[in-house]
């Protein structure tokens, strides 16, 4: 089995494999603070840096690891960057980890860096692993900043606290809910599916392909 | 044994790296995030008891107060607020109360310096309901709790007949009495401990 090239592993997790709009993976933060752009970005952010600094760590020691005990190492590597971050965030952006709340924290637990350790990490040089853990960082920032831009709008008419949407819109609570988190992620899943089922239906190519088979 | 350490060697050294590391992050983070909660009081206190925002118009943060801690027990905090430029005046007291709406619901009540009125009331931490429990942090209605103190407050759903009455926040009842509860609570605790 050859090895993509990098720019492939890159794209793979902005757009191909994105976490949260195809491989549906990591729903709970997903749900919880996109209530806002300045939420979902912060995020985003965050669990990036968790990602890339915990998938590269994790290929520099994958020769090192033991099977069986090599869970209980991610978890270690992973819950000491988070707490980077999350101190980070309370000296820096104070205000932003107080509207986080228990988010940040809960990034430990968050299936996309376990998911990107075993799948990449423990199998790839320290160079595959860190573009890929920028790829899915960015592809997991862009899905939730989709989902913030949507319930921002509609849900109290700004976009990054900056009103888009004139006075006389009424603001639709339910963007702001959980509930509308659900009927979001739903619309956006359902968007992205259909354009990337799309496409091999649409190309000429393809339909020739077929009939001359 | 010999087995054992040679399987978990690697379990060992990283926890020990980690600890080190962290130990650092956290002697280089630790005293500004206990500015930033400290700025954080100060600034509800000055809104509480003075009634002015402690932002500036350049967005830095210029207090005209200064917290002094007083006693008083079973509370998260209380303070004298004395004015910044220096004097030993009272301006008031803030009372920091913890309790419980949907989730953990942290409010500093402002009192005056007799005690005798609620100047104010500020949410320091909540986790209530977006659109919702979210609501008790909107000042209109924080408003209704500068009251005297002689009597404890009561929360009633439509319009109030008392000076005494608080109007609970349509579809937010149980955290319109979380915070009624807690500025209840904060003012017994002052009258009968700071007297």
């Amino acid at each position: 089995m050859s090895e993509p090239s990098l720019g492939k592993q890159f794209t793979n997790g902005l757009w191909a494999e994105n976490p949260v709009l195809v491989m549906l993976i990591g729903m709970c933060p997903t749900l919880a603070i996109t209530n806002s752009v300045a939420n979902a970005l912060t995020m985003g952010a965050a669990t990036t840096f968790v990602l890339i600094c915990s998938n590269v760590v994790i290929s520099l020691l994958r020769k090192q690891l033991q099977p069986h005990l090599r869970m209980l190492v991610y978890m270690l590597i992973i819950a000491t960057f988070v707490t980077i971050a999350d101190y980070a965030l309370q000296a820096y952006l104070f205000e932003m980890s107080q509207a986080l709340g228990p988010y940040v924290p809960l990034i430990i637990v968050n299936c996309i860096i376990l998911a990107r350790a075993e799948i990449c990490a423990s199998k790839s040089g320290p160079v595959r692993s860190f573009v890929d853990g920028v790829g899915m960082g960015l592809g997991f920032t862009f899905a939730l900043t989709i989902l913030g831009v949507i319930r921002e709008l509609l849900g109290m008419r700004t976009v990054l606290s900056y009103q888009v949407l004139p006075e006389a819109f009424v603001p639709w609570v339910i963007m702001i809910l959980p509930s509308g988190a659900f009927l979001t992620l739903g619309l956006v899943i359902g968007l992205v599916t259909w354009l990337k089922t799309r496409k091999p239906a649409d190309s000429r190519q393809n339909k020739d392909l077929e009939a001359a088979a | 044994m010999g087995s054992m350490l040679k399987q978990i060697w690697l379990v060992l050294v990283l926890s020990l790296i980690f600890a080190v590391a962290l130990a650092f992050v956290d002697q280089g983070t630790a005293q500004r995030i206990a500015e930033n909660r400290q700025q954080q009081v100060q600034a509800l206190a000055q809104m509480a008891i003075l009634g002015e925002p402690a932002v500036g118009a350049d967005g830095q943060m210029q207090f005209k107060i200064k917290l002094e801690p007083v006693a008083i027990q079973d509370v998260q905090a209380a303070f004298r607020v004395t004015p910044a430029e220096g004097g030993d005046e009272t301006l008031g007291y803030a009372v920091v109360v913890e309790g419980i709406g949907w989730d953990r619901l942290l409010i500093l009540v402002g009192l005056s310096p007799d005690l005798q009125r609620i100047t104010g009331v500020q949410i320091v931490e909540s986790r209530e309901t977006p659109g919702l429990g979210e609501r008790i942090g909107d000042e209109a209605w924080r408003d209704q709790f500068r009251k005297p103190t002689a009597q404890p407050l009561e929360l009633v759903k439509g319009r109030a007949q008392s000076p005494y009455q608080v109007e609970a926040l349509t579809g937010a009842t149980i955290s319109s009495d979380a915070v009624t509860s807690l500025v209840n609570e904060a003012t017994a605790k002052a009258l009968a401990q700071l007297k």
